[in-house]
Order: structure tokens, then C-alpha cells, then sequence
């Protein structure tokens, strides 16, 4: 599955997505990728947000608010990504890169309708990344933190930004 | 033969039908080994995984289905317990929740009862089966603490604040 997605992204007879996709499948990480592990949902959701994500690239000239849609469509895959293994956050980067340079060009180059359409949904689309990120870790403060008096909470609660996948990581592991 | 073969993969092929072809054929290498490696494993803590707290109706554990619980070894025992019976422990929260949470919908679902059903009374069961044995969430035990409130649990509440 994911390689098909992983070929779809490229033109059609480009051999680079055909030598990626066969790399993925025969990736070091191997029995992982069948047994109950979140990398391989995650790949098939990161391929999934990435093909829709170039698909509005590509179709954001003609039509617009088609490529908006799809872009915030990837957002929201990338989101669900990232609720299944946090390193989808760094499919942000994506939408931080494109917001510098949507921004830039909306305020520098032309004041089109077009232009804000494509600079909102990409606002729209990295915020859904992130909220993929924040939700689980929302969830965690309430479940950890919230109705207890301050001094019986676990010692991540008390920091400026209590969150407990980076408690737990330099924690436990 | 294995010349024309790998013709045919390389050039005549639809690159999709190549790729599917190669990933039959590793994924078979690779389940073969799994499946075919003897005794508990180097992680044996799959035997430890216990799925007979159901009232009805019984449960597989990993005794009386070894070939797929070969599957569940490291993080993936995590998974499933996480699947189970919700965040229990703080370090379960490193994991992320999309994973279990779904396991855990669809075990919970109708669609999930009916196939359930019909396996018990079937022959050719070991498909469905595999939904069973990752978790046994549909019948939880009313002993279970939990404190996820996505579980929609009627135990709700437990734990620390009590």
C-alpha cells in the first residue's frame, strides 16, 4: 500500500519513485512493518497526506480552490499521523516552509484572492499537524494534572509547557 | 527463466504490478521466518500476555494461537495492552494513541461482532481471528482500573483522583 502511494506521488515515468517505493518495501525495518507496530500505519498515512499534499501544489495554478482543499485535506492526515507516532510533526515543516514563502509572496508580490486562499490553507493545514501533536498530550494534562492539588502532581506538570512525551522519554527510556 | 523474469519486472510491467509482486514475495520471506523460528522468542514476554479475563466468549491467548502472537514481541505488546485496557502506566504515554485507539474501535464495532460470529462458527477462522488475538477489548473485565476516558468505561474516575 504504501508503495503504491510512494508512486503516485512522481510522474508517471520517472524511475525515482519506482526506486523508492522498492527500497521502502524492502526496508531494514521488515517483520516490524507486519506486526502491530505504529511505523507502518504511519507511512501509509504520511505517503497518503503527501500525495494529496504535491497533488495541491501541482493543481494550485489552474485551480485553486481545489489545491486548497487538498492541502488542508493533507493537514489532516498528517494530523492523524501524528496522533499515531509523533514524529509526524515533521511533516509541519512542509507547511511552516510554504507559509514563509506563501506569506512573503502575498505581501511582497500580488494581493490576489488566489494567493490568500493558498496562504489560509496552508495556515489550516499545518495547524491540523499540530493539533495531531497537542491533542494526546492535552488529553495526558488532564488525565495527570488538572483537579489535583499542585504539590501531589507528577513533577512534569508543574513545567512551563507540561508535556509528557518529553517527560516520559527522558524518564523511562 | 529468471532472466525473463526479471525482464518482465523491470521493463514490460505496469511499475505497479512490479512492486506488488516484490512485496508478496519479501513479505512471504519475512513471515516465513517469523512464523517458522522456534520456541518463545528472545522477548518471551508474549507468553506472559493473558486474554482469558473475558466473561464470554473465550478468549485465545497466546497458547492456543503461538503463530500470530509471534507477531506481538517489544513495542507491539504495548500496543495491545494499551488496545486493551487503555493508558494505564505513564510510560505507555511515549506510544502514541492513534494506534490503539483504533484497534480498539474496531474490536469494538458491529462489524467486528458480526465477523467475530461468524469465525466461531466457521472452519477457515484464522483471519479473523488475528482481530481477536491482538486485543480482547470488547468484553472488558470490571475489575480493570482504568482511567482513559475514551474507553467510555463504566469504571470512570478511578485512580488518582479517588
Amino acid at each position: 500500500m504504501a508503495s503504491n502511494l510512494d508512486h503516485r506521488r512522481k510522474q508517471k515515468y520517472s524511475s525515482i519513485g519506482s526506486v523508492a517505493a522498492l527500497l521502502y518495501i524492502v526496508s531494514p525495518a521488515g517483520i516490524f512493518l507486519s506486526a502491530p507496530y505504529a511505523e507502518s500505519v504511519f507511512a501509509f498515512l504520511s505517503f497518503l497526506g503527501l500525495s494529496f499534499y504535491i497533488g495541491g501544489v501541482l493543481s494550485y495554478d489552474q485551480r485553486s480552490f481545489v489545491a486548497a482543499v487538498r492541502t488542508v485535506f493533507a493537514g489532516a492526515v498528517f494530523g492523524q499521523a501524528t496522533v499515531i507516532r509523533s514524529n509526524g510533526i515533521l511533516a509541519g515543516l512542509l507547511y511552516a516552509m510554504d507559509a514563509f514563502a506563501s506569506c512573503d509572496q502575498f505581501i511582497w508580490g500580488s494581493f490576489t484572492v488566489t494567493q490568500l486562499l493558498r496562504l489560509a490553507s496552508i495556515v489550516c493545514g499545518g495547524l491540523l499537524v499540530g493539533l495531531g501533536l497537542f491533542a494526546p498530550q492535552f488529553e495526558a494534562y488532564i488525565q495527570y494534572c488538572s483537579a489535583i492539588p499542585p504539590q501531589e502532581t507528577r513533577e512534569w506538570c508543574r513545567r512551563l509547557l507540561p508535556s509528557i512525551f518529553t517527560f516520559v522519554q527522558s524518564h523511562y527510556w | 527463466m529468471v532472466q525473463d523474469i526479471q525482464t518482465k519486472l523491470l521493463r514490460q510491467w505496469h511499475p505497479l504490478f512490479s512492486l506488488g509482486v516484490v512485496f508478496v514475495i519479501w513479505k512471504a520471506i519475512l513471515l516465513l521466518i517469523a512464523f517458522t523460528s522456534p520456541g518463545p522468542g528472545y522477548d518471551t514476554s508474549t507468553t506472559l500476555l493473558n486474554f482469558s479475563k473475558a466473561p464470554s466468549p473465550p478468549a485465545v491467548d497466546s497458547q492456543q494461537a503461538p503463530t500470530l502472537s509471534k507477531l506481538v514481541r517489544w513495542d507491539a505488546i504495548y500496543y495491545t495492552q494499551i488496545a486493551q485496557r487503555g493508558h494505564l502506566f505513564e510510560q505507555e504515554w511515549a506510544f502514541g494513541t492513534g494506534l490503539s485507539k483504533n484497534i480498539s474501535w474496531i474490536s469494538r464495532s458491529e462489524w467486528h461482532h458480526f465477523m467475530l460470529d461468524r469465525s466461531l462458527t466457521s472452519t477457515s477462522a484464522v483471519p479473523k481471528r488475528f482481530f481477536y488475538t491482538v486485543a480482547d477489548r470488547s468484553y472488558r473485565s470490571s475489575s480493570c482500573p482504568c482511567r482513559s476516558f475514551w474507553l467510555h468505561d463504566t469504571d470512570m474516575g478511578h485512580g488518582i483522583k479517588s
